[in-house]
């Protein structure tokens, strides 16, 4: 059996926010007539999200399902990179770190 | 698919000319053959670290050039020269948010980093490269950290900098 995710009404994040900042768990779905209108993280799971950078990747992650199914290496090329392209992109970095 | 990584060959004819043009004095990574030889001791544990984590691989190439220092000069450009061409060659981009965010995450791990503004390093992810090899080639902004350690601080921040495109 599928435990159904925990979800807190809208009006009740508006009427008592302190009370369900303390029994929030890891997350939980705020909805309106059934509807998620947002995700709440718990400090700790969200601040992890930032400090992994995870958060800011996250647009980068298909949401069409064939590309969700796509081997993850698929872009893994033997090839050496251009080396115009790595000096614009570590040129300076190079140059910084030599001095 | 094993993670892709540039052989010594591949250094012979690409990062290594790239890294002696940026280097105030003339050097030459071929003519230190204990150095090369050291450096593709170094690309094969790497290649043996994590064979479906591009980003360990990576990360643990760029830790061990830094500690283990295989030639007399470059070893910090070089690191970063082998971490970005490691990172492109598995289909990853380079960029970062912002300066404000890449500092933001370093400081978090390395208290002890010294930032410095540097006007010729205009984007984020190049102020992110330069400051990771300055203080893990210095143990008083790096800290008491194992090589474990450390190279799992790298792993953790590389995808402020690394997407996959």
């Amino acid at each position: 059996m599928t435990i159904p995710p925990p979800t807190v009404a809208v009006s009740d994040l508006q009427r008592s926010t302190k009370k369900v900042l303390e029994n929030l768990g890891s997350y939980a779905l705020i909805q309106s007539h059934g509807r998620t209108k947002a995700v709440l993280l718990s400090a700790e799971l969200g601040e992890r999200l930032l400090a992994s950078g995870h958060l800011e990747a996250l647009p980068e992650i298909p949401t069409d399902d064939r590309a969700m199914e796509r081997p993850a290496d698929s872009t893994v090329t033997e090839a050496p990179t251009d080396l115009s392209t790595l000096a614009r992109l570590v040129g300076p970095v190079l140059s910084a770190l030599a001095h | 698919m094993a993670v892709a990584l540039p052989t010594i060959g591949d250094c012979r004819t690409g990062v290594f000319p790239l890294v002696e043009s940026r280097l105030p004095l003339a050097f030459s990574f071929v003519g230190e053959a204990a150095g090369c030889r050291h450096l593709e001791a170094i690309l094969d544990v790497a290649s043996h670290q994590a064979p479906d984590d591009p980003l360990a691989v990576a990360a643990h190439l760029f830790s061990a050039i830094i500690a283990q220092r295989p030639f007399t000069a470059g070893n910090e450009a070089l690191a970063v020269a082998l971490l970005a061409e490691t990172l492109l060659r598995n289909g990853f981009s380079l960029g970062a948010s912002s300066p404000e965010m890449v500092r933001e995450q370093l400081q978090w791990l390395f208290p002890k980093m010294h930032w410095e503004e540097r006007a010729d390093l205009a984007e984020a992810h190049q102020l992110f490269f330069y400051h990771l090899a300055r203080v893990l080639a210095d143990p008083a902004q790096k800290g008491a950290l194992t090589a474990a350690q450390e190279q799992a601080a790298v792993r953790h921040l590389l995808p402020l900098v690394a997407s996959r495109t």
